[in-house]
């Protein structure tokens, strides 16, 4: 007994902690404001403004939108630079520099095009309708509840869907793994320059170029449905790539 | 001891499971088992989120564009922290999983302990 | 002018997106420039925060906080922009020939890009006045740096890497719990605001124990990702496994951004008295005197060179997490010049030690090392600075950090005991380690054959590095008084 204990104390001790983490969270939760009560702290004036204010000032309907695109842009400029580092790392760590074109190729049977018929068929009505639906959310990210990383992540799906039906090779045919990665980084240069330049008017009080229309339209909001654009593609890309690096990584 | 404990089940729920995955991640010996706890953990934190940002009977902040009140709507910062987060928590999860796959392609073990007494065992 | 912090910030990104297509020459040239600018703007800005002896705010976007987010800069913030601007250039240049002979042909243009990366998420630290931004480029700054670790080949700095990547993460899940409970608590996320919600929660008394056990939280995380004692397991062996630029790079820069937030959050969001009433300073008082004393003795212990350095930073932290303890303006100027100091020595250190291995067969072990410095005469100058100064010997910079933080100490009655006997300490273990390196690099070796003695990394950049390491020590050393009142400036406006 004591020998295990010693071995394990490590492991021990870390259960403890968790153990005190979960209980001192607790009764710092049994102090905390109520559920829903709208005196609490965080409904103060800042909220109140967003809500108020948030389709004069940003244009967008969708205030979370015009949150995260407008009022916090820099923010959300962060958490796409947090994705290109991170495409890049698992590109860099995963690819295999022997094979360069091996990514377009497929290099083991379950790539190769799956006889199918059943999910051949399917796919032939699915994969149109979840690329449509996922352009409708990236697009009317101001509008309607969706933007640009949901938008993405359903488009990234189809991307999926359909290496995984037709094959590597033929998906590749149509958008080859370069494609992809140039996406990338073309859109989070048109990210920076464009969050760049609204920072810049902003700070410097220059009244920016960039109409915001009238709120209800998908021509309006300013900036936020290119970004919505920029950032959906970010988002697709770098869903498909991690899903090509991470079944290419299986060969022996 | 406060008084909202019960009242404030979502938060307690999300406790709960933040230590779950918490756990998981220090105790669990198999390097994707602990990833799979952090990814836990972040998703309870941002069920935390969420429910300091609900309102009792408000709706979805997609404000008409008519006359629109603070006072009918709910707030909308943590949803916007929320999204944030889970793009920071994939990307984070994906960028792990891409080692743990050249780990295990080296050593051919997903145990920590292993991999760290292995390589060790190199020279630096 | 107020743009260049903007400006500082955006443009190494576009550099590090540029970095992506290009081959490792060009990168190499872009990675260059780029931070050769950001000196020069880091500069810039500082001259005017001094002159102007105040700091500004720069609203990113077109609405000012509390409801848009914004930076500030003012002169300890652009002063230590500085620092990591220029400790970044010189460690690529004294790391570029190790980049070039150790990394993959085709992995150095991401290698650079991360370092960019990284340069920009530093800078953001620097000059935030977000929390939740400061969190959003603290991930960032985690897996550029487990990248950095991670891109040498081998089994070792992977595993090094994922041992690192996980506490990061451990770290980091306990800051963004923080951030949460701040947010419910206070309902803001930008300092401003968030200072006038805390002090009037911490006068009021409504929600005592959440603030107390957030701000515990917060600072547990941020102690992790700075391996302050206990949580510094993961640190020798990431920063001993990794290429000589990534190693003086994370130890010099990367561990302290941390501490430099914690600094910023005591005295933009809780305010010293708050801190003080929350008990928290005296838990980084202990447990920072006890890393000196745990990292010196296993710096004595170590074969390795770079494995003595990386337990020399623990040490490091430790001392710096002393001089935050104590809470008082003082103590803190005290642990910015240390943190300046420790970001230039250590740096230096890391790329002296790869040149004194490089005229040695690229051996890092001390038995191969004996003679080294008569090989290498820059290198072992350099080396025998930065051993000096971080051991605390006078006139260089580590004595008159020491000298800052006993003054500092001498105020508070029983925090001084500790930190007069915690500077002893430091001084004495640290030599105990230094000391025996420089006298085995010192030593006259006949043993060691022809075929082993290299030129030593004799390009220019590396020579141009670490003369500029020696010049930016010895400025520290000799100009220490007008460095602190600078510092001493910069934290009047801090707040």
């Amino acid at each position: 007994m004591n020998s295990w204990f010693a071995k394990n104390l490590f492991r021990v001790l870390c259960a403890f902690i968790c153990i005190c983490i979960v209980a001192i969270l607790l009764i710092t939760v049994s102090w905390l404001p109520a559920f829903g009560d709208p005196d609490s702290p965080t409904n103060n004036e800042v909220s109140a403004k967003y809500l108020e204010d948030g389709v004069e000032d940003t244009g967008a309907v969708n205030i979370v939108a015009g949150m995260i695109l407008d009022y916090r842009a820099f923010d959300t400029f962060g958490e796409t630079c947090v994705l290109f580092v991170a495409v890049c790392a698992i590109v860099a760590l995963m690819q295999d520099d022997r094979k360069p074109h091996a990514m377009d190729k497929p290099s083991y049977a379950s790539e190769r095009p799956r006889q199918d018929a059943i999910l051949r068929t399917t796919s032939l009505v699915q994969i149109p309708m979840i690329m449509i639906f996922g352009f409708y959310v990236i697009l009317n990210g101001h509008l309607s509840p969706g933007g640009g990383f949901s938008g993405g992540a359903i488009l990234g799906s189809a991307l999926i869907l359909h290496a995984n039906v037709y094959g590597v090779e033929h998906a590749s045919r149509f958008l080859s793994f370069k494609v992809y990665r140039r996406t990338v980084s073309v859109c989070l240069i048109f990210y920076a320059l464009a969050k760049g330049y609204s920072i810049y008017t902003g700070a410097n009080h220059i009244r920016s170029v960039i109409p915001l229309g009238t709120p209800g339209k998908l021509l309006s909001a300013g900036l936020i449905m290119p970004l919505n654009i920029a950032v959906g593609l970010v988002v697709a890309c770098t869903v498909y790539i991690i899903y090509i690096l991470f079944s290419k990584g299986d060969e022996e | 001891m406060g008084g909202n404990l019960l009242s404030n089940y979502h938060e307690v729920v999300s406790i709960i499971l933040f230590g779950i995955g918490f756990a998981a991640l220090l105790l669990s010996r198999n390097l994707v088992k602990k990833f799979i706890g952090l990814n836990i953990a972040d998703t309870a934190v941002y069920l935390f989120l969420a429910s300091k940002g609900y309102v009792l009977g408000r709706a979805a902040p997609i404000v008409s564009v008519g006359g629109h009140n603070a006072a009918d709507y709910i707030n909308p910062i943590p949803t916007g922290l929320i999204l944030t987060g889970i793009v920071i928590s994939v990307s984070v999860t994906a960028f792990a999983f891409a080692l743990i796959v050249k780990l295990y392609n080296r050593y051919k073990t997903l145990d920590l302990d292993e991999i760290i007494a292995l390589s060790l065992l190199e020279k630096p | 002018m107020q743009n260049f912090p903007f400006i500082s910030i955006f443009l190494p990104i576009l550099c590090a997106v540029a970095c992506m297509p290009l081959r490792a020459q060009a990168s190499k040239h872009i990675t260059y420039g780029c931070h050769i600018a950001l000196t020069l703007l880091s500069a810039a800005v500082l001259a005017f925060t001094l002159r102007t002896g105040e700091s500004f705010t720069y609203a990113m976007g077109h609405f000012p906080a509390p409801f848009g987010n914004e930076i500030r800069a003012g002169a300890l913030e652009a002063f230590m922009a500085l620092l990591f601007c220029l400790v970044s250039l010189l460690s690529i240049a004294g790391g570029q020939r190790d980049i070039f002979r150790e990394l993959e042909e085709n992995r150095i243009n991401v290698f650079l890009l991360m370092m960019n990366m990284l340069t920009s998420a530093l800078l953001v630290m620097v000059y935030t006045n977000d929390l939740f931004t400061a969190y959003i480029f603290i991930e960032i700054i985690t897996i550029s740096a487990c990248y950095i670790v991670a891109a040498r080949p081998g089994g070792r700095p992977a595993a090094a890497s994922i041992v690192y990547l996980i506490m990061s993460l451990v770290g980091s899940c306990l800051i963004l719990i923080s951030i949460a409970l701040l947010y419910g608590v206070t309902g803001h996320l930008l300092m401003p605001g968030l200072r006038q919600s805390v002090r009037a929660l911490a006068a009021s008394g409504d929600y005592r124990v959440p603030l107390f056990v957030l701000t515990g939280l917060m600072t547990a995380g941020l102690a992790i990702k700075t391996a302050l004692f206990p949580f510094h397991s993961w640190l020798p062996n990431a920063h001993a496994s990794a290429t000589t630029a990534a190693s003086a790079v994370l130890s010099g820069l990367i561990i302290k951004c941390y501490l430099f937030l914690l600094i910023k959050l005591a005295f933009r969001t809780y305010g010293l008295d708050v801190i003080g009433e929350l008990q928290i300073a005296n838990l980084m008082l202990v447990f920072g005197a006890l890393g000196i004393i745990y990292g010196s003795l296993m710096a004595r212990r170590q074969r390795d060179i770079k494995q003595m350095l990386s337990y020399s930073s623990v040490a490091q932290i430790g001392f710096i997490s002393v001089a935050i303890g104590l809470n008082t303006e003082a103590g803190m100027a005290a642990a910015c010049f240390h943190i300046a100091a420790h970001a230039v020595g250590k740096a230096m250190l890391f790329v002296a030690a790869s040149g004194l291995s490089a005229a040695s067969g690229n051996a890092k072990d001390f038995d191969a090392l004996r003679g080294a410095a008569r090989r290498d005469p820059l290198s072992g100058a350099a080396f025998i600075i930065g051993g000096l100064a971080i051991s605390g010997i006078p006139p260089f910079f580590g004595f008159f950090s020491k000298m800052y933080l006993t003054f500092a100490a001498v105020d508070t009655p029983i925090a001084g005991i500790v930190i007069f006997l915690a500077v002893v300490v430091s001084t004495v273990l640290s030599a105990m380690y230094y000391f025996p390196a420089i006298l085995c690099i010192l030593e006259k070796s006949d043993k060691v054959p022809e075929d082993h003695i290299e030129k030593g990394a004799s390009s220019l950049a590396y020579r141009a590095a670490v003369g500029a390491f020696i010049a930016a020590s010895l400025f520290l050393g000799f100009f220490s008084r007008l460095v602190i009142s600078v510092i001493e400036k910069g934290l009047a406006v801090f707040g």
